[in-house]
């Protein structure tokens, strides 16, 4: 099974690789592709299952919290069969969508101003170096330049210094970055073709 | 009562238990989100059979010519092993559909990362310091200057090759130690505007909640 | 190095004069000494040498030494031998048997019930018979005919007890053994010596030569492993060897009668030792015993105290047999030894043997332990063989009285109605066939020696050390099969040479002192005083630090939710939009001139890649974009996500943030729906859009409607507009859609958090427009000169930011005080 596994990721890796220089391939390349799609959607659906296996053996095992397991089941078979009879798209879902989803997720991220200003806050007091330092300094002139005043904006400061710290300044490291990020895709991506890094199970 | 009000206060409730735990962790927040992840999977999971597996599977399956089913006889198939991933028992017969999976991911992240980063974004921050299509010279210099060294200092500082010392320490080579320190620095502010990037996009989040509650209550 | 020995098993250098290593317990004397030159073991056809055995008295055991002092009480009359042919008897088993009582000596209290009984006294306890193994192979070396030499004044006494257990017989056994322990008095000092060392080294043993002539002939065989004493004549007189015949018939008897204890034993207790006695009196008596001849008697020759069967060994030609025989075609080698021989044939086995022919092979004590193949009656009178006879004598049978009586279990039942100790039990198979059932092949097939296996009573006086045997052991020694020698082929012969043995099976003693260095003992400090850190209570946060973090935490939110939510249900326009910047490399305003120049009417892709938490912010940072877009140029949209919810939140905005536009879904735009398969789905779709999703989220086939006729390739848009909340998602789109734009515009709108990283895109030229932020949502507000969820937000944001910057500055400043004071303490202390 592994050898079949670690075959068949290098086998389709090449083929979609190669698509990229030979138009020749591309035919084949598009075929794989679509599979790639239809698996996608499938492992969509067997995270759902595995997150109702975990929390159906909790509630089975009656461990500390089943109720929440229970209401978690219930809310997900509710929605997947209301979503499978009626269609994602249809008004009532987005009823759903509307009233639960957006509300909580959006108030999740509420929470991150509050923990994000905490922690900028004791930053200091935990680590003081001079990168601490200027990280502290810069993100707090770009608060400052990002918003306006009462009476009006400093020009200077939102309009010339605001946008050279960060498409002059910041821009190198954010592009120093991006590079490290593509040369790390680059080299876990040829090292899944080559068969070294297995992470889909094949050891 | 409309689907509206309902949906409002849906909303409501759902925003003030999640905001409860401002106060501490506490059931009302655990329950709202159990019930948000529980409406989530539900809704992922119909989206990706109505969506996804109905439209690119099914149909053709039941529908398709007989090229298109034939076609389709692979995905059925690795489909049908990935399934088994949800089955502790059989879940290695699920690993030949993730290998198909992250095989065509890593190739296609490598054609991505090559023609869309990499070659991109080296060429513009060469370009830079053509004079002949920049208005000011002197600017396009020093900007381009200082954007070379923050993208150089940046890479140097995750460079983490080293060596061990006469005391036992480990430590980079010294010009590699200078340049990274410089990195170190050029990241400090790129973090900072990320972090304020963060923040904003956090307040704003924070900002449209209240002014949820402002138009729930007619107050917006 | 002469007084100093290497153990073999560990190296640990000892005094010569110790038998046990100091170190392993191994032992270093050797139980045979080495065998070298003179003294080297016997091959089969050498004659043995004369030896003289009388330094082997201090090896004896306890068990001997006590028999030999209570038969010197007894009547000093000269024992009667035989007159008859002495069976040889391989020399080179002599020690290995005999090394056995050696090393029982090392521990008397260890000895066997049995042995115990032998020296006269009971045994403690009786232990629970085990079967004994039955493999009593080794006696196959024996003839069959050797027993039947036996005085046939047995036959008259008892029928069923042989004639050498009569009293007649045995007396001159046990005047001989008198005789020579009375000459073993006339040297009190060397007996002293051996009463102070149980088991001297041979090298220290008393001079008791004076004796030599005296002592039984079983004795002088020790000396064949024995090297100290050399120079032993080799020819010894044609002397009858009844001296030793005698004491072995005893010893028959002895075992014979235990049998049946009910039958007394025929021995007379004046005239066997009391050890015999002893031994006789735990005995059973053979059934179907041979009559044997009597033994004459007076035979007190001190030379003649040397058995014939030993004898032959010197003088192989001379024949103890009435008939002369067959000593001169068989030559130097003894007709047991001839077994070997492809040209012995095999006699009937109800064939009567001679007596006269078991004076050439062994001695009859031997003989009557041989596994019984043919336990026909034997024939009473002995009689001597003729040479046809001698030649065609079968090996290694057993003689006749052991043929008809003594099988395998009747040897076990000799020692096993004895109390056995569970070394020597252990040693038995007890799933072995009887060998009366089954005998030995090589017996059978008069082929040459096969592998063998000792008797159990005799793996009983094997060397064993004090542990108790395991089966490792036990294996090591029964594995190993004798290759030279008389014993060839016999399997679990105990090794000539120590370094046979390969470890001692005594468990070694480790000092139980922890021998660690100084580094050592450091380490073991540092890792205890690790394990005591690793364990050690962490005294838990104060409560007082808890609460003034929660404090912290709450005055923050208050704050937050007090400035920020006051000034936003005020609804008040305090804070003043951001300008516009015309810059050239402005991305706002590099977004706004992308929307711009594009023609009216057109169909545009939407991408709603962001997740609802952040909902809120990219549908006030879209909103103005969008709205200039739709208010201008009228574009037909084409909505897709790689979010699962991107279809709703697509919706969402379309139907509440842009309802003022009055966009329908399938008039003004279609959705797509949910594209799978992240940047494999966004490259395939970048290929092949209307391949990839032929149909729309509600299920019918978009590209064929009205907004999309004739698009089937990205580059048939007019522009490609991707709403993310997300470096990554904006990444995908940007590399893998990017090469298949064609002259489609690229605008990003983006969450705050992700325009820095996106950024690089844009200077790149691989995006056309960014859009991110509420700040540059209110610029292009600000440009479109309507106000919308931008102004609204505006001072709140503001006021938020500003807020965020105060309290960083504050509550910073004051936890780096709070920091470096800490810190300080730390350093102080």
């Amino acid at each position: 099974m592994r050898t079949v596994a670690v075959i068949l990721a290098v086998l389709t890796g090449l083929i979609v690789l190669l698509g990229y220089f030979f138009p020749v391939l591309s035919g084949v390349q598009t075929v794989v592709l679509s599979w790639t799609i239809i698996l996608a959607g499938t492992a969509t659906v067997v995270g759902v299952f595995s997150l109702i296996l975990v929390h159906f053996n909790k509630v089975t095992r009656r461990e500390k919290g089943s109720v929440y397991s229970v209401l978690l089941l219930m809310a997900l078979f509710v929605t997947f069969i209301f979503g499978i009879t009626l269609g994602p798209d249809d008004p009532n879902m987005q009823l759903l969508v509307n009233a639960i989803i957006v509300p909580v997720e959006s108030t999740l991220m509420a929470l991150l101003a509050v923990t994000l200003l905490y922690a900028g806050v004791r930053l200091l007091r935990r680590r003081t170096d001079l990168m601490s330092v200027i990280f502290l300094l810069t993100a707090a002139f770009m608060l400052f330049a990002s918003a306006t005043l009462p009476f009006g904006e400093i020009s200077l400061l939102n309009n010339w210094i605001r946008p050279w710290v960060q498409q002059v300044l910041a821009l190198g490291g954010a592009r120093g970055i991006l590079i490290g990020v593509a040369l790390g895709t680059l080299t876990t991506g040829l090292r899944i073709l080559f068969g070294a890094d297995r992470p889909y199970g094949g050891k | 009562m409309s689907p509206d009000l309902i949906v409002g206060a849906l909303a409501f409730l759902f925003t003030l238990m999640i905001f409860s735990y401002l106060i501490g962790d506490n059931p009302l927040f655990r329950v709202a989100v159990y019930v948000f992840v529980g409406v989530s999977a539900g809704y992922v999971a119909a989206v990706a059979f109505r969506q996804v597996l109905l439209p690119n599977l099914l149909y053709p399956l039941v529908n398709g010519t007989t090229t298109q089913r034939a076609l389709l006889a692979t995905p059925l198939l690795l489909s049908g092993l990935l399934l088994m991933k949800a089955w502790a028992p059989l879940s290695r017969l699920g690993t030949p559909s993730m290998a198909v999976l992250v095989g065509v991911s890593a190739a296609v992240a490598i054609g991505g990362a090559v023609t869309g980063t990499l070659l991109p974004q080296i060429g513009v921050t060469i370009n830079m310091f053509d004079l002949r299509t920049s208005t000011s010279p002197f600017t396009a210099l020093f900007n381009g200057a200082f954007i070379l060294a923050g993208v150089v200092t940046t890479l140097v500082y995750f460079h983490f090759g080293a060596r061990t010392t006469a005391d036992g320490s480990v430590r980079r080579f010294g010009l590699i130690e200078f340049i990274a320190f410089i990195g170190s620095i050029f990241l400090a502010f790129t973090l900072g505007v990320l972090f304020a990037g963060v923040y904003s996009a956090a307040l704003t989040a924070l900002i449209e909640r209240l002014y949820f509650f402002g138009t729930f209550f007619g107050l917006g | 190095m002469a007084d100093t020995i290497k153990c073999p098993v560990c190296g640990e250098v000892n005094t010569a004069d110790l038998e046990f290593c100091q170190n392993c317990q191994s032992r270093l004397q050797p139980f045979t000494g080495p065998l070298q030159g003179e003294n080297a073991p016997l091959q089969p056809g050498q004659n043995p040498t004369k030896k003289v055995t009388s330094e082997l008295e201090p090896i004896l055991p306890q068990w001997l030494r006590e028999a030999r002092q209570q038969s010197r009480q007894t009547d000093g009359e000269e024992p009667r031998l035989a007159a008859q042919d002495t069976p040889t008897v391989p020399i080179s088993s002599a020690p290995d048997l005999l090394a056995g009582l050696a090393s029982q000596n090392d521990d008397d209290e260890d000895a066997p019930d049995w042995l115990l009984n032998i020296t006269g006294n009971a045994p403690a306890r009786k232990k629970k018979n085990e079967p004994e193994d039955s493999n009593v192979k080794w006696v196959e070396v024996g003839s069959p005919d050797d027993f039947s030499e036996t005085p046939s004044e047995e036959i008259k006494t008892s029928p069923t007890t042989p004639t050498w257990m009569t009293p007649q017989e045995s007396a001159p056994e046990k005047d001989e053994l008198a005789a020579w322990l009375s000459q073993v008095e006339q040297s009190p000092a060397s007996f002293a010596d051996e009463k102070e060392s149980p088991v001297p080294s041979v090298s220290s043993a008393p001079d008791v030569s004076s004796v030599i002539a005296d002592k039984p002939d079983w004795l002088e065989n020790l000396q064949a492993g024995i090297s100290t004493i050399d120079n032993a004549p080799v020819g010894q007189p044609p002397v009858s060897g009844d001296e030793t015949k005698d004491w072995l018939h005893s010893l028959d008897s002895g075992m014979t009668s235990l049998e049946s204890p009910a039958q007394p034993a025929p021995v007379s207790s004046d005239e066997t030792p009391d050890w015999l006695k002893n031994l006789g009196a735990n005995s059973i008596s053979f059934e179907q015993k041979p009559p044997e001849q009597p033994a004459p008697q007076n035979q007190p020759e001190p030379a003649s105290d040397i058995p014939d069967w030993l004898r032959t060994f010197g003088e192989p030609r001379i024949s103890s047999a009435p008939e002369g025989a067959d000593s001169a075609s068989n030559g130097m080698m003894p007709d047991w030894l001839k077994a070997a021989a492809p040209s012995g044939e095999k006699p009937p086995v109800d064939q009567p043997e001679p007596a006269s022919d078991r004076s050439a092979d062994m001695p009859s004590w031997l003989s009557s332990l041989k596994p019984i193949e043919a336990q026909q009656p034997q024939e009473p009178p002995a009689r001597a063989l003729t040479p046809d006879e001698a030649a065609a004598q079968k090996p290694f049978t057993a003689p006749a009285f052991a043929e008809d009586s003594l099988s395998s279990d009747d040897v076990d039942a000799i020692f096993g109605s004895l109390q056995m100790p569970d070394w020597l039990s252990s040693a038995a198979a007890p799933s072995q066939p009887p060998l009366t059932e089954s005998p030995p092949p090589a017996a059978q097939s008069g082929e040459s020696i096969a592998p063998a296996e000792l008797p159990s009573w005799v793996q009983a006086m094997r060397p064993v050390e004090s542990a108790p045997p395991n089966a490792s052991s036990s294996e090591l020694v029964d594995s190993a099969f004798e290759t030279d020698g008389p014993l060839a082929g016999l399997q679990g012969v105990l090794p000539a040479l120590p370094g046979g043995i390969k470890a001692s099976s005594r468990p070694k003693s480790y000092s139980i002192k922890l021998n660690a260095s100084e580094e050592q003992q450091a380490q073991s400090a540092l890792l205890e005083q690790i394990l005591a850190q690793e364990t050690a209570t962490i005294p838990m946060k104060s409560s007082s630090m808890i609460l003034s973090q929660r404090v912290l935490r709450w005055v923050i939110t208050a704050l937050l939710f007090i400035f920020v939510g006051g000034i936003l249900f005020a609804r008040t326009e305090i804070f003043t939009l951001p300008g516009r910047i015309a810059l050239p490399n402005d991305e706002t305003e590099a977004a706004l001139s992308v929307v711009d120049t594009i023609p009216e009417g057109v169909p545009v892709l939407a991408v709603f890649d962001y997740e609802p938490s952040l909902a809120g912010e990219l549908e006030a940072v879209g909103a103005p974009l969008f709205n200039r877009l739709l208010l201008l140029k009228h574009p037909n949209l084409a909505i897709v996500s790689t979010s699962p919810t991107g279809p709703a939140l697509a919706e969402r905005f379309m139907s509440t943030t842009m309802a003022e536009r009055g966009y329908q879904r399938g008039a003004q735009y279609v959705d797509l729906g949910y594209l799978a398969g992240g940047l494999a789905g966004v490259y395939d779709f970048a290929q092949n859009p209307a391949t990839v999703l032929p149909l729309g989220a509600d299920g019918t086939p978009v590209w064929q409607s009205a907004l999309l006729q004739g698009k089937t390739r990205l580059s048939d848009f007019a522009a490609v507009i991707v709403l993310t909340d997300s470096v990554e998602a904006g990444r995908v789109w940007v590399e893998q859609a990017g090469p298949f734009r064609g002259n489609a515009s690229f605008v990003v709108i983006s969450s705050a958090q992700a325009g820095p990283l996106l950024m690089p895109y844009l200077q790149s030229g691989q995006i056309n427009g960014l859009v991110a932020g509420l700040n540059s949502a209110a610029k292009i507000e600000q440009a479109n000169g309507q106000p919308g969820l931008a102004r609204r937000y505006w001072d709140a944001y503001s006021l938020g930011l500003l807020l965020a910057v105060a309290v960083m500055f504050l509550g910073g400043f004051w936890n780096f005080v709070i920091g470096l004071q800490v810190r300080r303490s730390q350093g102080a202390k």
